[in-house]
């Protein structure tokens, strides 16, 4: 367990910037400051990062998972169910 | 085809009366029977394939001026390699089974371009069959070999495939000869996967889609739909259809949506795309599919205004009995349609033709026509960044 207190960082998620707590954030965190109004209850994201740190530089986030974050980290979070 | 092909075009006419024995394959016009040294020093014959320029079927003075050339490394009448002409290694597919291993070049003097396809067929022919005669003084490379009955090539297209004998990649493209695929929806993105497929030999291409094709949708087609051509509302399939009909034949329009009534119609698929909207029949769908043991790629984007500009995701999702529930974790299956009335459907061209060429992407690595070392079975593209995120299953 790392002694070193809990920092602050920016990150983006669809572009906007955010600061964030903690070394971690999880898929549930990302979804509410995409969506602070739930676009419905059946709503389904596609929640992919890039620019993360060496343990998840990037990828996809699912339901219950969480990643860790950095300065600059971009998240974005929305629907893929058009063609 | 072949004699079809030959009996339009003076030069190759031409080298038949000659007497070569010449026919056309994949794309290539075909030289067999052509006399030449091996090491040995051992008269042999070899074949010459040389992809043919062509413009609605009638041949242009040749662009390439090398050749490709299925037997052992030709030699002088010394049994010395020819190395003033020969140019590397080649992987070349003829047809009837020859594989051309070996790239010929020779300029001719002194304009340095061939004029026409007799010109550069006798320049090879003559050079080989030249060291040959000097060994056996009865060879000849003109043997008026009786002309086969004209053994139609097996193909879907109107007029041949000179892309793949110009890019040599013939050895590839039989493995996107499958029997059957469908196209579920054929919006924006499944008119592009039919752009896409329509230029292999996949035999049978049915589109499945209960829409009519309207004046918004003419934005997001290949192509550019005339005025006629949007009044009276065509279906979609049936639209699309008809574009790529001059093309080639086996594309089967069903002008319906698929649901209970109708999804049997996908059991037999070699592989299926699934480029629908509505959620509800991408469930019904994907459960069915599995059930029939059939391999799909589903594909969708979501796109945002943030501020003043756009930002989404462009996802893939390939579905193979080997990784069912994996690919269902990434696949929307449970939204409702309903849900959606507040949400601006925001889609632009060039995205459902980034989506349409990465799913396309997809089966060809299914099939092995591009290398797929990661195994990588979905796909994710930010639209704002640069990155397509890839996920691999186990």
């Amino acid at each position: 367990m790392s002694d070193q207190p809990d920092k602050d960082y920016e990150i983006l998620v669809n572009t906007r910037p955010h600061k964030v707590e903690g070394s971690t954030i999880t898929f549930e965190a990302l979804v509410k400051l995409a969506y602070p109004t739930p676009p419905g209850p059946n709503f389904e994201y596609t929640l992919s990062y890039r620019n993360g740190p060496e343990q998840n530089p990037q990828g996809v986030l699912y339901a219950g998972q969480s990643a860790f974050v950095k300065n600059g980290m971009s998240f974005i979070v929305g629907a893929t169910d058009k063609s | 085809m072949s004699a079809r092909l030959i009996s339009l075009n003076p030069d190759l006419t031409r080298l038949r009366r000659d007497g070569y024995d010449i026919r056309v394959r994949k794309g290539y016009l075909v030289v067999l029977n052509v006399p030449y040294v091996a090491a040995g020093p051992v008269v042999k014959h070899g074949t010459i394939g040389c992809s043919l320029d062509l413009e609605a079927d009638m041949t242009k003075p040749p662009s390439q001026h090398w050749v490709v050339f299925a037997g052992d490394q030709p030699c002088d009448a010394a049994g010395n390699p020819l190395d003033r002409i020969l140019a590397g290694g080649a992987n070349a597919d003829l047809g009837d089974g020859i594989i051309a291993t070996h790239t010929l070049s020779t300029k001719p003097l002194p304009s340095g371009r061939y004029d026409d396809f007799h010109h550069k067929i006798t320049q090879y022919a003559g050079i080989l069959a030249g060291y040959a005669v000097q060994i056996d003084p009865s060879i000849t490379a003109t043997p008026f070999n009786p002309v086969p009955p004209d053994i139609e090539e097996d193909t879907v297209f109107n007029y041949v495939d000179s892309a793949s004998s110009r890019a040599e990649i013939t050895v590839l493209t039989p493995k996107l000869q499958v029997g059957k695929v469908a196209i579920v929806g054929c919006g924006g993105s499944g008119s592009y996967i039919l752009d896409y497929l329509s230029k292999t030999e996949i035999r049978e291409i049915h589109l499945f889609d209960g829409d009519v094709q309207r004046q918004h949708n003419a934005f997001r087609t290949p192509g550019a739909m005339t005025r006629e051509e949007l009044t009276g509302g065509p279906y979609k399939v049936d639209y699309l259809a008809g574009v790529y009909a001059p093309l080639r034949r086996g594309i089967i329009p069903h002008h319906a949506y698929i649901d209970e009534s109708n999804v049997d119609e996908l059991r037999g698929m070699d592989f299926v795309f699934l480029a629908v909207d509505v959620t509800p029949a991408r469930m019904l769908i994907t459960v069915k599919l599995a059930e029939f043991g059939v391999p799909f790629v589903d594909l969708g984007m979501g796109l945002e205004l943030v501020g003043d500009a756009l930002i989404g995701q462009i996802r893939t999702t390939v579905s193979t009995p080997n990784n069912r529930q994996w690919a269902k974790k990434r696949m929307p299956l449970a939204g409702d349609a309903g849900e959606d009335d507040y949400q601006r459907n925001i889609q632009v061209v060039e995205l459902n033709a980034i989506n349409a060429a990465l799913a396309v992407m997809a089966w060809k690595k299914l099939v092995g026509f591009y290398a797929h070392p990661n195994g990588e079975m979905h796909s994710v593209l930010q639209v704002d960044g640069g990155v397509i995120i890839t996920e691999t299953p186990g």
